[in-house]
């Protein structure tokens, strides 16, 4: 036994020493638990202990003064049963508003790096209001049987990203898993991803949060929660309400679980995570954990000591503060090296370039420390570059070469472009290239684009072409919630409701062209989940507070819109068929440039801006090292259009896999020939997909 | 926790009653691999009426430590609360356990 693990104190019944300085919350040490916890401006701490789910504590343990150095407080308590105790601290210090100091020592705090945090165990179960300690920190064992797992690999050219709701997925009937709405519900979906040939799955946040945060009810009195979570109660744990055993606290097995049978498939997980703000609100929110141990320190506040409010939300996290710089890089490196997830997305990420005093920063330290970190040098960063406070940084983010971005002009210009609009077929070439006109390749590499047209975030792929105004009224907020820039079209017909086959039919057209264009674009693709079989949130454009059907995928749709989940998976398998489109191509056929744009005639595209026509080849190399070529003909104008296609070395030709003018039958059961002595006519609204093949 | 021998026969079959959590993982750890013979095992968790995060990673530990051994151990019987918790975490995938005695019986039988 080490000399430095036996207890040299006590405090009524309990044998304690002082603490390991260096760790951060709470962890199992032989015979005990080490608890640690930092704050600039506390006088004293206390570490209060609760039986689970106890609404009174059963000891209350101060940090004696010589177990404190500098601002750091450390203790081991020994023999605690670890999995039926919860704890909280209690710090006192100043209370000076307008200076940032609102200590409070009759607050119970979550530790800030809680790895289980119970109080919200079952997702929907009414908490009780009345209990003063409401997130309530647990501790973990760390130990997991990974049988040798570790973050995927492989390069993030190959990445094809599907965005999904743990709840969303799985919570409805239709479903068909035993574990609905939970980690282990995604794990009984595992053959359907493989099968659509997804390679990775970005989770809406699944940090611990508060469903009831916020909580209504509609006109008819069902519950409006905090259903999508962006809103953090504890960065270091899984929201317990998502795992099918968080009643019994082994949220982290379940989640570590799921990660590991989903790199067995071959698929990562990227967790969408907020660290632009809490869930502890301004002045009139409540204390949950930073604002009782160190304000100042954690939030951006203005001079007479109230929040800043970049993100929308109440608070603004104060990233580029060393301690809380330090905060967010631990917490990353935590969940990729304990959890061995594979990436993020950064919500509201422009507020973590953001100074103290909240201006932009040229060189934020956060994002370059996350830039060079060694644990995370695997991972894949995603910002959403921009935040409610006006910052706008799509292809300006500070990226140090290793930043990818949402890019919010791919899903603006493909929406314009896809009903029609004029104008928009030149920027469209650029959005197919990789934006190149605003990521430099140079800088940026080729993975700086993710490319979307439809997120969590706005209508799905569905209503896009099936509502021209938004239908949030479920809301709550008389329809005045939700972007009202949406850029969609319903093809003649709003809503469903006895909808003409006409319609519906052109509506599948339109979604087909999205995903065609989506999934041939230089970058890394993404796709809604649902989007692949015509998903519907009837029209809601941000059901963030919907945890219901509008929300919940319908699985019936799959069976009754195979057309569209056949049409996706052909796209996702042929782009992983072809490496020019992933931008993985070793070189290039002679006299062909890798990617060129094309009019009705071959070469010459008509920059005017009534044209509505755009071809693209890509000219590569198969992974066997032949040569690849990839032409997509495009047309968003009402009427067709006959478009010669470039020649192709003399030993080639042409040959179409998908054209998305013949409604079920879009997708060719064996490529059919083109005869280059003739146009090819391009049906109205309509994308074709031609791939090369040798002569015989 | 008690762990008692329930059979001695070409098969030995054990049996856990109780709750397996912190407290009683140790003990019962202990006890169990000082109960194993060279000889297949059937482990019935018929009256575990609890398994905590300690305890799953019990189980676990008994499986390694009989597969060091060449002992083949398999669980048998779990209520059925234990065997969802078994489901969400993964742990079914890292050790054997069936629904009955006659399947594990079977199983060893066939081994």
């Amino acid at each position: 036994m080490r000399i430095d693990l036996h207890p040299t104190g006590v405090c009524g019944n309990f044998k304690i020493r002082p603490g390991l300085m260096l760790a951060n919350g709470a962890h199992m040490v032989p015979g005990g638990v080490n608890f640690t916890i930092y704050s600039s401006g506390a006088k004293s701490c206390e570490l209060v202990l609760y039986h689970s789910h106890e609404e009174k504590p059963f000891a209350t343990i101060p940090f004696p003064e010589d177990y404190k150095i500098g601002n750091v407080f450390s203790m081991i308590v020994f023999d605690l049963d670890i999995e039926n105790i919860e704890y909280g601290f209690k710090v006192d210090g100043e209370y000076n508003f307008q200076r940032g100091d609102v200590f409070d020592k009759n607050k119970i705090l979550l530790d800030p790096y809680a790895k289980i945090i119970s109080g919200r165990d079952v997702w929907g179960e009414e908490p009780n209001w009345n209990n003063e300690f409401q997130y309530r920190s647990k501790v973990a064992l760390e130990d997991f049987d990974w049988e040798g797992d570790t973050p995927l690999k492989t390069p993030h050219h190959e990445i094809i990203i599907y965005e999904a709701h743990v709840r969303g997925f799985t919570k409805d009937e239709s479903s068909g898993v035993k574990f609905k709405g939970t980690y282990a519900g995604i794990v009984e979906k595992i053959p359907y991803l493989k099968e659509l040939g997804i390679n990775a799955i970005e989770l809406l946040p699944i940090f611990e949060f508060d469903e009831f945060e916020g909580a209504r009810k509609d006109a008819e009195g069902k519950p409006l929660l905090n259903y999508w979570g962006y809103s953090t109660v504890g960065f270091f744990a899984p929201k317990a309400g998502y795992a099918a055993s968080g009643k019994f606290s082994m949220q982290n097995d379940e989640l570590k679980n799921l990660v590991k049978e989903l790199h067995k498939n071959g698929i990562r997980i990227i967790l969408d995570v907020v660290f632009n703000h809490t869930a502890e609100g301004n002045e009139h929110g409540p204390y949950i954990s930073f604002k009782g141990i160190d304000n100042k320190v954690y939030y951006i506040l203005t001079p007479d000591g109230y929040y800043y409010n970049f993100s929308g939300c109440g608070n603004t996290l104060n990233c580029n503060n060393p301690i809380v710089r330090n905060f967010i890089l631990i917490c990353l490196r935590y969940w990729v090296a304990s959890y061995h997830v594979d990436g993020f997305r950064f919500d509201l990420a422009a507020i973590l370039g953001r100074n103290q005093d909240g201006s932009p920063m040229h060189n934020p330290p956060l994002l370059e420390s996350l830039a060079y970190d060694p644990v995370l040098s695997d991972s894949i960063l995603i910002a959403e570059a921009w935040d409610a406070g006006g910052l706008y940084q799509v292809g300006s983010f500070p990226n140090y070469g290793r930043w990818a971005e949402w890019n919010g002009k791919y899903r603006d210009d493909l929406r314009k472009f896809l009903k029609g609009e004029s104008g928009k077929a030149e920027c469209l070439a650029y959005r197919i290239s990789g934006s190149e006109d605003i990521y430099n390749r140079f800088w940026r590499g080729d993975c700086a684009s993710v490319n979307f047209i439809t997120c969590h975030d706005g209508f799905t792929l569905y209503d896009l072409f099936a509502y021209n105004d938004k239908h949030n009224e479920a809301n709550g907020w008389n329809n005045s919630d939700g972007g009202n820039d949406n850029d969609s079209w319903n093809c003649g017909w709003e809503g469903d409701i006895n909808l003409p086959a006409d319609i519906k039919y052109l509506r599948h057209k339109m979604i087909k062209n999205a995903a065609a264009i989506l999934l041939t674009s230089w970058g890394i693709p993404m796709i809604l989940a649902g989007d692949e079989f015509g998903n519907s949130q009837f029209g809601n454009n941000n059901p963030y507070c919907q945890d219901n059907k509008i929300s919940w995928l319908d699985w019936n749709d799959l069976d009754k819109n195979q057309d569209l989940y056949k049409f996706f998976k052909k796209m996702i398998a042929f782009r992983k068929a072809h490496p020019v489109l992933m931008r993985m191509s070793q070189g290039c056929p002679a006299g062909y440039p890798m990617f060129s744009v094309h009019g009705t005639n071959a070469w010459q595209f008509d920059y005017s801006p009534e044209n509505r026509i755009l071809g693209v080849m890509f000219a590569g190399k198969t992974a066997d090292g032949a040569d690849d070529f990839i032409y997509i003909g495009i047309n968003s104008h009402w009427e067709s259009h006959g478009v010669w296609l470039p020649q192709l070395p003399q030993n080639m030709t042409w040959q179409v896999e998908i054209n998305t003018d013949l409604g079920d039958a879009a997708v060719y059961d064996s490529p059919d020939e083109i005869n280059s002595a003739e146009q090819f006519i391009i049906g109205a609204r309509s994308v074709i997909v031609c791939s090369s093949k040798f002569k015989r | 926790m008690q762990v008692t021998v329930k059979q001695n026969d070409a098969i030995k079959i054990l049996e856990f009653e109780g709750q397996l959590d912190v407290a009683s993982s140790d003990s019962a750890r202990e006890e169990t691999l000082k109960l194993l013979e060279k000889k297949p095992t059937i482990i019935s968790l018929s009256k575990c009426t609890y398994v905590s995060s300690a305890g799953l990673r019990t189980l676990l530990l008994i499986a390694k430590n009989a597969k060091s051994k060449n002992i083949k151990v398999i669980y048998a019987e779990p209520l059925p609360e234990v065997m969802d918790v078994l489901q969400m975490t993964g742990f079914l995938k890292l050790l054997r356990c069936v629904p009955t005695i006659e399947e594990a019986m079977k199983e060893l039988e066939g081994a």
